[in-house]
């Protein structure tokens, strides 16, 4: 189980928050369009699973965080980004990316 | 003895005989429509967890990933999905009550995705030039596998919804010890009298025991399907698909589901699979007996349960069917 950050609660919104922007620009770029929102399933917006995993891969590069698929309530941006601010980030290198 | 109660969801009379006239029955409710996506929304996400899928994930390729054959082997829902009464209850009511699910596929088609070739399977040696389904010796004139091909999505017009010919189901148009030939550079790059069309990187005509006859396209009636609709068919039916013309972003999935009676031969002489570009082993294949009794059957690569131990559950025996 991953430690929050050390603000507690409000940091998590607040991470999650910040990562929000960040997660919707990483779908928006992999998907070739913006008309995905926040609360939008990625996969009605025409996201495959194959550029779902490209998302997954650049929020890994972008964030230090290694968010699995498996583990997500749902398929949107919010809760990509609520998946990023319940994790430590790690320096991308040693994430190995 | 004991007597089974009988199957709520049994074909009518009247039912089975326009089965067997038609060759396929349904559409017919599985799920609600919300229900639905709200069950795929979730299992997408779980899907991509491969740790415990029984085929490698190295088996991709082109628009068919042959390692996305047979989840139900590993997912419960889906495990669920193939026992459920709306389908085995019909599929006994034509098989009989002793029935095997053999393989399940998914079928994605996104925007811009061409259309299905018209096809029937009997032997499903179409691909892999190995028969994969053998029926037994005294129903030899007789083949294919009872589909039921569930929308997990809107499967219409602008989707790419299934197409069907009526009636085709008991003669041949294609002669499976023929090969075709992988491809995986014609997806979406090919037009078949008018229409964009392809089989997953291969070109179907080329079974084709006259290689110059056509189907008739004005025969053909489209199967447009809710979100938890089933389709139950023939294989040996005359189907095919229409394009996704990408009015939509969201893309059309189906899931099938194939069933055969017991005493079908299933993969005989064989431990791999080798087809659209890929070859998987069948070391942890197993089929499911989703009603009666595989006692007396050719097949011995059976599962009882999910590789995450999650059982398939078989509904109550169904009364005894007749196959035509």
């Amino acid at each position: 189980m991953s430690n929050p950050t050390p603000a507690g609660r409000d940091g998590l919104a607040t991470a999650a928050g910040d990562a929000a922007e960040g997660v919707l620009a990483i779908v928006h770029d992999v998907l070739g369009h913006d008309r995905v929102g926040l609360d939008d399933d990625v996969f009605d917006c025409g996201a495959t699973s194959l550029s779902f995993v490209r998302v997954l891969a650049q929020i890994k590069s972008t964030f230090g965080v290694m968010v699995h698929a498996a583990e997500l309530g749902e398929a949107t941006p919010r809760s990509l980004a609520a998946a990023i601010g319940a994790q430590p980030s790690r320096p991308a290198a040693e994430m190995g990316v | 003895m004991t007597h089974a109660p009988p199957r709520q969801l049994a074909l009518s009379a009247q039912e089975l005989g326009q089965f067997h006239a038609q060759g396929y029955f349904g559409p017919f409710k599985v799920y609600e429509v919300d229900e639905m996506k709200a069950l795929w929304r979730k299992e997408r996400l779980r899907l991509m967890d491969r740790s415990h899928a029984v085929y490698r994930h190295d088996a991709q390729s082109g628009n068919t990933n042959i390692s996305n054959y047979d989840r139900h082997l590993d997912s419960a829902l889906l495990a669920d999905h193939i026992c459920r009464p709306e389908l085995v209850d019909r599929v006994t009511s034509v098989l009989g009550p002793d029935v095997l699910c053999w393989r399940t596929e998914f079928f994605p088609k996104y925007p811009g995705d061409e259309g299905t070739d018209w096809h029937q399977a009997d032997t499903f040696a179409n691909a892999s030039g190995k028969p994969q389904i053998l029926w037994p010796g005294d129903a030899a004139d007789f083949g294919g596998t009872l589909t039921v091909w569930t929308a997990f999505t809107e499967a219409n017009e602008d989707t790419g919804c299934l197409q069907f010919i009526r009636g085709s189901h008991r003669s041949m148009h294609y002669d499976e010890t023929k090969r075709m030939h992988y491809d995986p550079d014609r997806i979406n790059r090919q037009v078949k009298d008018g229409m964009r069309r392809g089989f997953f990187g291969y070109d179907y005509r080329e079974l084709q025991i006259d290689p110059d006859w056509t189907p008739d396209e004005s025969q053909a009636v489209s199967m447009v399907m809710r979100p938890g609709e089933a389709i139950m068919f023939w294989s040996t039916l005359m189907h095919a698909s229409l394009p996704h013309n990408g009015k939509t972003d969201e893309m059309r999935l189906a899931f099938a589901a194939r069933y055969v009676p017991t005493s079908v031969r299933i993969y005989p002489d064989t431990d791999v699979i080798e087809e659209y570009g890929g070859t998987v082993s069948l070391e942890r294949y197993g089929a499911v007996l989703v009603s009666g009794s595989n006692e007396g059957g050719p097949n011995r690569r059976l599962a009882t349960e999910t590789t995450r131990g999650h059982p398939f559950r078989m509904g109550p025996a169904a009364a005894v069917g007749a196959i035509e």
